[in-house]
């Protein structure tokens, strides 16, 4: 992942510089606090000769302040940038594997992996990633330190240390499977409420709707039940990680205190260990914390990547030409038969085969664009547009109704289907009157329209034909100006 | 809406569960211990410093090692208990809620986007266990530690306990409320943001066909990458502000830290103090800061429990709107020999604007109806109130020539049938969705009835009346799903049908059939009435009466 997101490096770059120097203000810290104990209460020094070791502690405090700000700055902005990078290679991917791809894959999976899904991985860049690097550096320059000051007690931090990532891994391990089962059973018991609620109507209809209460509270209560075993096992992931960092802290300050009784050690690196120990287990602490966070976006990149990777492999499109139907200039070729025979996929076989600039498209489904009806037509973003071929399009496609100011787009109820299809015909004839275009394939056109409109419309593909296109249009209703009729059967 | 009051929002989320106290209590009880580990730590190395006979070390060794314990212990045990806490009161509420909302369906869940509706609601009632969880647990447990140690600090040392009570105060009332402004002020702007980007990703996705036939490919990508800069911006800004309320944080701790420790030393030099005691003023502020570090995720916690609970609350408490109101009549209306509208208008819930043009007609049994009409003319709304499921906002509704609400509600509901424009398929088996509309059934029946929707051979080729329909039907198509809806209300037996838009989510060739499969059904049987709604003239099909909207 690291290799796609190009942000990464100057911000696993940044994460060190900012690390290695929050290591050296902790240990600024501990020492001035240890040296001004241990002034006062062993060497019995006045106060405020000990004022600059007190200086030296909150300068330090402020210090690591800027550094904790720049840190979350930085974790933030490269978590975006990260996420935009790898966005747009997404959707470049997307675009080379073509749209035929994408029906093939689930529309909404993908839509979710390009919304939600990458959202997931704010977590693993601002938060996983930089605590991976602290862990990585800041823990065992600790570690260093309190084994310079005092060997025993870098001993006992090194040999607990690794205690944290064994003790994830086992309770990772025992709790998987388990975890696993439990959660597909969690999965289908959370459905239910949705499940009844998306129902509501249907089973008030029915009479069935108060009888769901005592079964939604029933559902509710094993879904306590069971959610509650799961987390009594992987909140044990949290217990041992707070158990081996407060042990750690215990054990240390219990073996200074032991060595300072019989004289071993002065109280001033005594003090500077105990308040390092801590320091030393926190990064590894909250990696083990922000490792389940950080999972949703591990999987949701490792998808992304996925699709990458798919569409990286990709030769150069070698769709063979299929057996083409004649295709008339000149002439209306009508293309028929039924359902799921492959009416649709043979013509956009043919299509894959023309210059995709003389030929104008006209899906099924219209998918009308968020923005306005004009945007929807000559196309989004456009500033210039030819207005005398944008209003010979809208008569040609009966688009008499609608305002072109009107809002399209799914989110929109302003339009209704006949309306939306009209504007999908106004679409592709503002395009196919452009002098480039030869062909003109339309994909059931003329479902959503009354019969008056349908007929116009028909005459319109009859205009566009005599202008010398080759119009082919695939329609279960009847188009008498058709000159050649195809008949697609199953198989 | 009705204004809940801060006070209502609160209570709506407080478990009332036994374990949820004790869970406070216990995560007091954590918090304690983690500061007690750091205060008996800095002493036992401190007496041991003057080397005293190891005895008097043991009970500081035993506490440190207790204490350690104690706070891994308390956490898990807190953990558990208000987690079960906040699921028990989440099993109250669903039953709760979904009680309100029946009397409420379809009309008063609002008209647009009715599955959005759905999944907010979810999310809105999940989102009620983080009052517990994450608001008042980390709240209680830094207040509660913070005073206790303020107070003993003070009993011990004036200066050094006012000194961290004041960092205490700046912290939570300087850098808290910094960090909490952040999230506040760019939570609603980044939601905007942030929506527009997903609704400009999912655009790029879902309409990829006509970008990529239309050329304009580039154009969509553009807008996806404007929008993604308009987000950026804001998470930059956003963690500026966040950063700086950490950085304040540090900052206060380390003063109180020095603070208190110069004080401890003053204290010990004017031999008011032992000397064993200066460590711990200098170590307890530390643990302090550490704790209350837990709350800055609780303002933003709290931000979005309140946003959710206020639209749960208002669901709970508000009026039923009259229009939804049911008849308080007892009478049953026995069978359905005519209905009638005279100048029929609808409106919705709530709006003083009427939704629909008036309706006149009259239907006798064994009629089927067109109700047909472009949309926006309120067809949708006119059948909610033909179905009895909405109150007429003007003109007269008759059935057997007697006003609808003369009749009990209950009776009326059990003989006119509304099917939604996308049928509702439920996880599980053909036969779990049949037996919604007649429990009883026998398999004879069912097999029968998808006889005469022309459903059965279909469903024979497959495993019967036990094929599983899939999550929302994704096993069977839509025309499939309407045969579905129509076998339904034949089980369960509807004198009138009211069909809204069937073939909305059928393609246009199974759309012909469907209709002539539905007008068939309906016009085998003389004691039944059809009512259908569509914005398609249907000139080929033979309806007995028309009506145009």
């Amino acid at each position: 992942m690291l290799k796609t997101a190009k942000a990464a490096r100057w911000f696993i770059a940044s994460v060190v510089a900012l690390a290695l120097l929050g290591a050296g203000l902790i240990v600024a810290f501990a020492r001035a606090l240890s040296s001004f104990v241990t002034g006062i209460f062993i060497e019995g020094k006045a106060a405020n000769s000990l004022l600059p070791a007190l200086a030296v502690l909150v300068l330090a405090g402020t210090l690591r302040g800027l550094l904790l700000w720049a840190q979350e700055r930085l974790a933030v902005t490269a978590g975006s940038l990260a996420k935009a990078q790898l966005r747009a290679k997404l959707f470049e991917s997307i675009h080379r594997l073509g749209y035929r791809w994408v029906n093939e894959h689930s529309t909404a999976n993908l839509s979710l992996l390009a919304t939600t899904s990458l959202d997931a991985l704010d977590a693993y860049f601002s938060r996983y990633l930089p605590q991976l690097v602290y862990a990585a550096l800041i823990t065992p320059a600790l570690t260093a330190i309190i084994f310079f000051a005092d060997p025993l007690s870098g001993i006992e931090v090194i040999l607990t240390l690794p205690l944290i990532p064994i003790f994830m891994i086992v309770i990772g391990w025992a709790t998987q499977s388990v975890q696993q089962r439990q959660l597909d059973a969690l999965t289908r018991l959370t459905g239910q409420f949705v499940e009844v609620l998306r129902g509501l109507t249907t089973l008030k209809v029915f009479g069935r709707a108060q009888n769901q209460l005592a079964n939604i509270e029933k559902t509710s209560n094993q879904y306590r039940e069971r959610t509650m075993k799961v987390l009594r096992v992987s909140f044990l992931s949290g217990f041992a990680l707070e158990l081996i960092g407060s042990l750690a802290v215990a054990l240390v300050a219990v073996s200074i205190g032991l060595r300072l009784v019989n004289g071993d050690l002065p109280l001033s690196v005594g003090l500077f260990v105990l308040l390092l120990a801590p320091e030393a287990y926190l990064p590894l602490r909250l990696v083990g914390a922000n490792f389940h966070a950080s999972a949703d976006g591990v999987n949701a990149s490792k998808a992304i990547l996925d699709i990458i990777d798919e569409a990286e492999q990709l030769g150069s499109a070698d769709i063979t030409p299929p057996e083409s139907p004649a295709l008339t200039p000149g002439a209306i070729t009508l293309i028929y038969g039924p359902s799921g025979a492959g009416k649709t996929t043979m013509l956009q076989d043919l299509r894959a085969c023309l210059p995709a600039e003389a030929v104008t498209w006209m899906p099924q489904r219209i998918g009308l664009l968020p923005g306005t009806v004009l945007d929807n037509i000559i196309g989004i973003g456009t500033e210039a547009f030819d207005e005398a071929r944008l209003h010979e399009a809208l008569g040609l496609a009966c688009l008499d109704d609608v305002s072109l100011d009107a809002l399209a787009g799914d989110s929109s109820n302003t339009i209704s289907g006949g309306q939306a299809q009209r504007v999908g015909l106004a679409r592709a004839f503002y395009r196919a009157l452009a002098p480039e275009n030869n062909f003109l394939f339309l994909d059931e056109p003329i479902s959503a329209l009354d019969s008056m409109r349908a007929a116009k419309v028909i005459d319109s593909f009859t205009r566009f034909a005599q202008m010398g296109q080759t119009v082919v249009i695939i329609s279960h209703q009847p188009i008498a100006t058709a000159a050649h009729r195809l008949e697609v059967t199953r198989g | 809406m009705a204004k809940a009051t801060f006070g209502e929002l609160f209570r709506l989320g407080i478990p009332k569960q036994k374990g949820f106290t004790l869970g406070l209590f216990v995560s007091v009880l954590q918090g304690i211990s983690a500061i007690a580990l750091m205060a008996t730590s800095a002493w036992l190395i401190s007496r041991a410093a003057e080397q005293p006979p190891i005895m008097y070390l043991n009970i500081a060794v035993v506490l440190v090692r207790g204490f350690a314990l104690g706070r891994a212990f308390f956490r898990y045990s807190e953990r558990l208990l208000l987690h079960n806490a906040a699921f028990a009161m989440l099993t109250e509420l669903r039953p709760r809620l979904f009680a309100k909302l029946i009397p409420l369906a379809p009309a008063g869940l609002g008209s647009s986007n009715r599955a959005d509706t759905v999944t907010k609601l979810v999310n809105d009632v999940d989102e009620i266990q983080n009052l517990p969880l994450r608001v008042i647990a980390p709240l209680l447990q830094s207040s509660a530690v913070s005073i206790l140690t303020v107070g003993i600090l003070m009993w011990l040392n004036p200066g050094a306990g006012l000194t961290l009570f004041v960092a205490l105060l700046l912290a939570a009332f300087v850098a808290l409320p910094v960090s909490a402004r952040a999230s506040a002020a760019s939570n609603a702007k980044a939601a905007e943001s942030r929506s527009e980007l997903n609704v400009a990703s999912a655009t790029f996705v879902e309409n990829l066909e006509v970008l990529q036939a239309y050329g304009w490919v580039d154009a969509q990508l553009k807008r996806v990458s404007d929008a993604q800069q308009a987000t950026l911006r804001l998470a930059h800004d956003q963690a500026v502000t966040a950063g700086l309320g950490a950085g304040m944080f540090s900052v206060l701790a380390a003063l109180a830290t020095a603070a208190s420790a110069y004080f401890g030393a003053l204290a010990v030099q004017a031999q008011q103090t032992p000397g064993v005691m200066l460590a711990v003023f200098a170590l307890v502020p530390l643990a302090v800061f550490d704790i209350l570090q837990n709350v800055q995720p609780a303002i933003g916690a709290w931000q979005r429990y309140k946003a959710s609970a206020k639209r749960v609350q208002a669901l709970l408490y508000d009026e039923i709107p009259a229009e939804l109101a049911l008849n308080t009549s007892t009478s049953p209306l026995d069978q359905i020999r005519s209905i009638q509208a005279e100048n029929l208008t609808a409106k919705y819930p709530g709006s003083d604007k009427i939704a629909s043009r008036p309706v006149s007609f009259t239907l006798d049994a064994g009629q089927s109806l067109l109700l047909q009409g472009p949309s926006g003319s309120g067809k949708s709304t006119t059948a909610l109130v033909l179905s009895g499921l909405l109150k007429p906002a003007g003109g007269s509704y008759l059935i057997n020539s007697i006003p609808v609400y003369a009749y009990s509600a209950g009776s009326v509901s059990a003989r006119i049938g509304y099917l939604e424009q996308s049928p509702i398929v439920f996880m599980g088996s053909l036969r779990t969705n049949l037996l919604i509309a007649a429990p009883e059934a026998t398999d004879e029946e069912l097999w029968e009835v998808l006889e005469r929707v022309s459903l059965a051979s279909t469903f024979r080729a497959r495993e019967g009346l036990d094929t599983e329909l899939g999550e929302r039907g994704a096993a069977i198509s839509g025309g499939e799903a309407q045969r579905l809806a129509l076998a339904r209300a034949l089980l369960a037996n509807f004198e009138v049908l009211i069909f809204d838009e069937p073939t909305a989510n059928v393609d246009p060739a199974t759309a012909h059939q469907l209709w002539s499969d539905l007008l068939g059904v309906l016009k085998s049987d003389s004691t039944r009435m059809g009512i259908f709604i569509s914005h398609e003239p249907l000139e080929e099909f033979n309806f007995d009466k028309r009506v145009s909207i």
